[in-house]
């Protein structure tokens, strides 16, 4: 059993979250109360994430049985690997974001809740990441979709208002059918917690139910994590709210649904996984490629970073649909990466923006003089997302299309060397025309770039460079995340004791 | 009984399907709540019926003593209606707002984040999220 300070550390990524956003509620009317127990929260939880992580990576998985009601009839939190790994990283930009918000977020945002709402957000993804049970991930789902739609529209503009309509309806129809994929599951196997699940289906044989309850948790979660053919919700919506929204979205909220497809299918489907490697396999090269054609056509910059970003997630579920334990190993490092520069890519178009008075990139020109700073950041930032040596990119894809050769899948490959090739191009040429052509007359060039705001940023994106500069430890972090997700014996040994 | 509710749960099902694709966000947002009462009842045959005593340890008891009903698709379910009801008043709270920012609720007209001139000129400091207020009130 996991000793008590243990399991507190593990249940804090959840709770002080929790506990920032309920105090900043209470003081909803106190901006500098709820600012200053929210920031407080977020240093607290990565410092347990850091702690979490250390003690995860030293002495292998820690399970919490939450009142003591052991698995499988309690709700469990496990950390093993990759949910530790997950929630550190999920921690780290956490914070960033946070201090990014508290220098650009506008008063009226505040006031309505910006920072609650923001923890409330960061508490559902860490509770998704941690939790051992499926009907548990369905209402931190519903956590971080509440939270998430009320950011979505906190500027009430009319963009927002349609967006979030757009986003909440299309997200209850994907929670809801993932409900019914629980339903059905527990009504089949008699059992919610996932060790014990996929301990269960060990014994039951192929039969076209399971089958089809496993397509419906793929179906729905593809949705949450915007994989090809359901993705269109997503650069319909991440341009519209302020910048700090959009860069907590791409770099958090994405990957809690493409972290729960790895779940599902590599551990609760454990011995059936078969039936569905071969759909996601090709799902991911689709959403590749749409992601870096899409990224092309774009002429505002967010919605450009969105296919870019769905782009992203096809990297992420190629290592899962390739299905050995070296491409999960590079579709996790990916992931690991994603989640850093990802936000911090967002926050950067942020600062852009504000220079150049647009995110319209037929409005932007003429950067390059007046701020050389900004476009070596996004010029580094290019070169880590879109994966050209020596950063981060690279790394992850280098080994993804190693092991999409080694498993002689050569379709697979060259998708995901062809996306980063895309995404290359669309960034490329978004580079040169904010950069480096002349200022259309209609750009507005007075504002000015506020360096303090820029720190979380950089900051953000040393973290990104420096995950690629030195990859050693996050390739070894990544395998063996990938190894834990895929110890299903040992995970359920872990969470359900020696009683089974 | 078992095969009555899967029945009812399946036509409800056709409903919610039938209104989600629908062109009208008013009749979308129906059928997510009918989907969702369509779930409640699924997860509740899912849990096995069966005419046997509540789930309630007497005194002078330690266990529940068997054949007793299932108590934990209650649980689920009550989760799922609360969660339903509170994203339901969400998403019509939306819908209200949309109808008077937009004038309609036609999904095939709601447009208004692919339209340049309304999206790209987004807040990324105070000052440009006061003119755009302005803007578009």
């Amino acid at each position: 059993m996991t000793p008590i300070f243990w399991q507190w550390v593990l249940a804090a990524p959840i709770v002080l979250p929790l506990a920032g956003g309920a105090i900043g509620f209470l003081a909803i009317r106190r901006v500098g109360i709820a600012q200053g127990a929210t920031l407080l929260a977020s240093v607290g939880t990565l410092l347990a994430a850091i702690l979490l992580f250390g003690e995860v990576r030293q002495s292998g998985a820690l399970v919490m049985q939450a009142s003591r009601w052991d698995a499988p009839f309690g709700i469990t939190l496990v950390a093993d690997g990759l949910s530790a790994l997950l929630v550190m990283l999920a921690a780290a930009v956490g914070l960033g974001v946070q201090l990014h918000a508290m220098r650009t977020v506008d008063q009226e945002e505040r006031r309505f809740g910006f920072f609650p709402l923001f923890h409330l957000l960061l508490a559902g993804a860490n509770g998704a990441f941690l939790t051992g049970d499926v009907f548990n991930l369905y209402v931190w789902f519903e956590v971080t979709l509440i939270a998430g739609v009320g950011l979505l529209a906190l500027g009430q503009s009319k963009p927002q208002v349609d967006a979030t309509l757009k986003y909440v309806a299309i997200n209850l129809v994907g929670t809801t059918i993932y409900l019914i994929a629980t339903g059905l599951l527990y009504g089949a196997t008699g059992s919610l917690n996932m060790a014990d699940i996929s301990a269960r289906l060990l014994t039951e044989p192929d039969s076209g139910t399971l089958g089809a309850i496993g397509l419906l948790f793929v179906f729905s979660l593809a949705l949450k994590s915007a994989a090809f053919p359901l993705f269109f919700w997503l650069p319909a919506a991440y341009h519209t709210p302020s910048v700090a929204v959009s860069a907590v979205f791409a770099g958090i909220v994405t990957k809690v649904g493409a972290y729960a497809l790895l779940r599902v299918v590599v551990l609760v489907f454990s011995p059936k996984a078969e039936m569905f490697v071969d759909v996601i396999l090709w799902v991911a090269i689709l959403t590749l490629l749409v992601g870096g054609i899409g990224a092309l056509v774009q002429r505002d910059l967010r919605r450009l970073l969105s296919y870019a970003l769905v782009a992203g997630i096809g990297y992420i579920l190629l290592g899962l649909g390739i299905g050995t334990a070296e491409s999960l190993g590079g579709g996790i490092f990916y992931a690991a990466h994603h989640i850093v520069l990802m936000t911090a890519f967002f926050l950067l178009a942020g600062h852009v923006a504000m220079v150049a008075g647009s995110f319209s990139l037929d409005r932007m020109g003429g950067l390059l003089d007046r701020q050389a700073f900004l476009a070596i950041l996004f010029f580094v930032a290019i070169v880590a997302l879109s994966g050209l040596p020596p950063l981060g990119g690279f790394w992850a894809k280098a080994w993804l299309v190693k092991a999409a050769l080694a498993a002689g899948s050569w379709f697979a490959a060259g998708a995901a060397l062809l996306s980063g090739l895309l995404v290359l191009v669309a960034l490329g040429q978004a580079w040169a025309m904010i950069f480096w052509r002349k200022a259309p007359a209609s750009a507005d060039t007075s504002a000015a770039l506020r360096l303090p705001s820029l720190a979380p940023t950089v900051a953000l994106l040393i973290l990104a460079i420096a995950m690629g500069l030195h990859p050693e430890p996050w390739l070894d972090i990544s395998a063996r995340a990938a190894g834990a997700l895929l110890d299903v014996e040992g995970y359920q040994a872990t969470v359900l004791g020696g009683r089974r | 009984m078992e095969t009555l509710l899967a029945l009812l749960v399946g036509l409800l099902v056709a409903v919610a399907t039938f209104l989600i694709l629908s062109p009208s966000i008013f009749r979308l947002l129906l059928g997510i709540g009918v989907l969702g009462n369509a779930v409640n009842l699924m997860i509740f045959t899912g849990g096995r019926l069966t005419p046997v005593t509540p789930p309630i340890i007497h005194e002078g008891e330690t266990a529940l003593i068997a054949p007793y009903a299932n108590p934990l698709p209650q649980a689920l379910i009550l989760t799922a209606i609360v969660i339903g009801f509170a994203f339901f008043a969400y998403a019509l709270m939306t819908a209200v707002r949309a109808s008077r920012d937009f004038g309609h609720l036609d999904a095939r007209r709601l447009d208004a984040a692919e339209r340049p001139e309304l999206v790209s000129a987004e807040p990324a400091d105070i000052e440009s999220f006061r003119a755009r207020k302005e803007m578009h009130r």
